[in-house]
């Protein structure tokens, strides 16, 4: 590695360190949820009585076209339909009306939640749809994880920047800890070394962090872009290209609008427009925009997952009139470039849905991995320190923290699952989050000594996902019977992994000894 | 590899050498200034300066996307550099030049003196 | 996740797999002694990093994620894994594999199964003629040597 001096070196571990103790409590927050939001929606799926049916594999065209005729035309200005995990069809018809707090143009519109088999509207909302969650997410429980990812649920742009800072010190800890460390490649096959504490801790924060360097990396990089864009570098690229016209950057860096034509136009037929979409780019339609339905210069949108060897989204045009392809095109600009596979690639990137399940669990296990380097990273800075009082409580808050935010995310879970059927899951996730954390809080203040501390968040957390499956068929969840028979496989699959966890952890907790051995809480040199 | 050392100037009439000194006298606030907003309002310029200069290419989107997207990068670069630099006078040199460099090519390109080239 | 991205996988992971039982450190930390395999390093590395190439540059970004992630991953596992944990799992497969090995080797040098065999009984009957010989030139030198080779005899 990179030959740096003693001040350097210095330097760097001081940023390291300085930077993980600061705001690596957040980060492990942050990158947690993540790591739990990668599975979003199988979790949907799971929290939310799942169905197999896909809203967009049946054929939605009569249902519609028969929705938009009942609709003023003000209405039909743009349309968005997509399907939840609860296997509904949801189809958004709004136009752009400025916000009477904020004055700011916002969507405005009628809501559907269709019933894809029936046809039967089983929903149905108006008004700023954005705002209120309830209307549009299947899953409580999905919504509070991605937010508490995403924003760690402050206001925007606060929430946005607030990420955004975390994943650079991801990437500053991660680049400044290759920089530090003289022997990575010497030591990348050095496993941990048992008997002597301080040696082991660091072996063991070496070995993963080496090994995770690359992913880190990605993570921090593409998870910084998507805080950054629309926060920082949006408005002020528009301000120094467009001269400050977002709408004339928006025209050129998205498809620019048909020229104007409001005479009304039967409009194409979107099964027959799937089809095609399907066939032209590969992987299940996800998304469907139509820009002027029922107009002459109408244009449909159509966006697939990923699928035939392709890593990100496609977007294919269609005419909204006449049903004519009108290409595919890339997620930023109306041709291919480097550019704008460069920024098709981030999405797939940061939350690893490229390749179905496979990718997904690699993604989660990646992830995992992170944490484990923040957490056993800052262990290694409290053990280096554990003769002062107040290292040896902060040692604490990082177990306290470690253990705690899975038992809160197991709360929030029970609190959604609990109140789906007498309350609103919207307003009682978060509720559940912050009683456990409140919980998980007390005992960190309630136990004194660190590794007794660990020993009862293991039993806690062990219980908690033994129990988790319970609650939720309790809360009305399917049975194992109905998602077999349904062909739910995430039902099952979630429910078996929270058991597996609990049971691992009994054993660990069984194993571990009650006392650990004094003489090994003495503060060790390095090497 | 040797360790680099700092080299003190000696011919102190330069105004170079005043700064310098000047820097050297608080290295640990001086750093700080320069790994904290200094590498952010470089990394902000720089990537607020690139559209006047980056090629288009084939989509008309490149001098848009590059900046957009390399945004985290820049920050990292400046940053580490900021806190590598063993010679903190010519760090302070460097930071202060891509701030002032980038910072006129983005009120330039504000301003709409190369709108041709931008748009 | 593909056939090409899976085998690329398992191939990179036995070669990080031999180049972590035959790593110096490794062995020395966990005081194991030092590796009677050859370590080929620079053989072991290729091996690691061809699979990635070969996926990058013949099949798609997809599989090269994949591989990219689950070399990441099983490295690590890999590498975590304690050392004389792994020697005693490597030695069990090695004997585990042994038979199969050994018939692959046969067929592959173009011998037959019987030829094979042949050879290796040959081999055993030289090695037992060679220990016979050794043993009774120790019995005439001395009656402490002879006691001891009786020893070796019966065990």
């Amino acid at each position: 590695m990179m030959q740096l001096s003693q001040n350097q070196t210095k330097r760097l571990t001081a940023v390291h360190g300085w930077g993980g103790v600061v705001l690596g409590l957040l980060l492990y927050v942050v990158v947690a949820t993540g790591t739990v939001a990668v599975f979003g929606q199988e979790i949907a799926k799971w929290s939310a009585g799942a169905s197999s049916s896909r809203g967009i594999d049946h054929p939605i065209d009569a249902i519609v076209r028969d929705l938009a005729t009942k609709l003023p035309r003000f209405y039909l200005a743009e349309t968005s339909i997509w399907e939840n995990e609860a296997g509904e069809l949801v189809a958004f018809f709004h136009s752009h009306v400025p916000k009477p707090e904020t004055g700011e143009n916002a969507d405005f519109g009628t809501l559907f939640r269709i019933d894809p088999v029936s046809a039967v509207v089983l929903d149905r909302h108006e008004g700023f749809i954005w705002e209120r969650p309830d209307t549009w997410e299947t899953s409580a429980l999905r919504h509070f994880l991605v937010e508490l990812h995403v924003r760690l649920h402050l206001p925007d742009p606060w929430g946005l920047l607030a990420t955004g800072i975390l994943a650079l010190l991801l990437m500053a800890t991660a680049l400044s800890g290759l920089l530090m460390h003289r022997h990575l490649i010497r030591d990348l096959f050095v496993a941990e070394r048992s008997r002597a504490r301080l040696v082991s801790a660091r072996d063991r924060h070496l070995l993963a962090s080496s090994w995770s360097l690359p992913f880190a990396v990605v993570l921090a990089f593409t998870g910084s872009f998507f805080s950054f864009a629309s926060t920082v570098s949006l408005p002020i690229l528009a301000q120094v290209a467009f001269g400050g016209d977002r709408e004339a950057m928006m025209e050129t860096l998205y498809e620019p609008a048909a020229p104007a034509d409001d005479r009304p136009a039967v409009a194409a037929d979107l099964d027959s427009i799937l089809t095609r979409s399907t066939e032209a780019t590969g992987g299940p339609p996800v998304f469907v925009s139509i820009h002027g339905f029922g107009r002459a210069d109408a244009r449909v949108s159509v966006w697939h997952a990923a699928g035939g060897g392709r890593m990100g989204f496609a977007h294919a045009v269609f005419d909204g009139a006449d049903g004519r392809f009108l290409g595919v095109r890339p997620g930023i600009g109306i041709s291919r470039s480097l550019g704008s596979d460069l920024n098709d690639l981030m999405w797939p990137l940061h939350v690893g849905d490229f390749a179905g399940l496979a990718s997904k669990c690699l993604w989660g296990a990646l992830g995992t991995t992170i944490c484990f380097v923040i957490l056993s990273g800052l262990r290694l800075w409290v053990r280096r320190r554990e003769i002062d009082p107040a290292w040896r409580r902060f040692g604490r808050a990082v177990t306290t923290v470690g253990y705690g935010l899975p038992v809160a995310l197991i709360g929030s879970a029970c609190a959604a699952f609990l109140s789906a059927t007498a309350g609103d899951p919207f307003f009682w996730t978060p509720v559940g989050f912050s009683v456990a954390a409140l919980a998980g809080i007390a005992l960190g203040a309630a136990v004194p000594e660190n590794d007794r501390l660990a020993l009862a968040f293991r039993r806690t957390l062990a219980w908690s996902c033994l129990l988790l499956p319970i609650v939720r068929m309790a809360g009305g969840g399917r049975s194992w019977a109905e998602a077999l028979a349904n062909g739910d496989a995430e039902v099952i699959a979630i429910d078996l992994l929270a058991l597996a966890t609990g049971g691992t952890l009994r054993l660990l907790v069984r194993r571990s000894p009650d006392r650990r051995d004094a003489a090994a809480q003495l503060p060790e040199p390095a090497e | 590899m040797p360790t680099p050392t700092v080299t003190h100037r000696r011919n102190t009439g330069q105004p170079y050498a005043a700064l310098a000194s000047a820097i050297r006298k608080r290295p640990q606030v001086i750093r700080w200034i320069l790994a904290g907003p200094g590498a952010t309002t470089a990394a902000i310029l720089t990537m607020a300066a690139m559209p006047a200069w980056l090629p288009r290419g084939a989509a008309g989107v490149d001098n848009i996307v590059y900046p957009l997207v390399l945004a985290p990068l820049i920050w990292t670069v400046a940053f580490l550099y900021a806190v590598v630099e063993p010679n903190l006078p010519r760090g302070v040199a460097l930071i202060a030049g891509a701030v002032v460099a980038n910072g006129l090519v983005t009120i330039l390109a504000a301003g709409g003196a190369f709108t041709g080239s931008v748009r | 996740m593909s056939a090409a991205a899976v085998l690329a996988t398992v191939t990179t992971l036995a070669a990080l797999s031999h180049l972590a039982a035959t790593d110096p450190k490794r062995r020395r930390a966990a005081a194991l002694p030092v590796a009677r395999k050859r370590r080929r390093a620079g053989l072991a590395v290729t091996a690691a990093l061809c699979p990635g190439f070969l996926l990058l540059t013949a099949a798609d970004g997809v599989d090269f994620t994949l591989w990219l992630s689950a070399a990441s991953l099983g490295g690590w596992g890999v590498a975590a894994c304690p050392p004389r944990r792994a020697a005693r799992a490597m030695v069990r497969l090695a004997r585990a594999t042994a038979a199969p090995r050994h018939r692959l080797a046969g067929i592959l040098m173009g011998r037959s199964r019987d030829e094979a065999a042949g050879r290796i009984a040959e081999l055993e009957r030289r090695v037992d003629e060679l220990q016979a010989d050794l043993a009774a030139s120790a019995r005439r030198r001395t009656p402490a040597a002879a006691h001891c080779t009786h020893e070796v005899d019966a065990a």
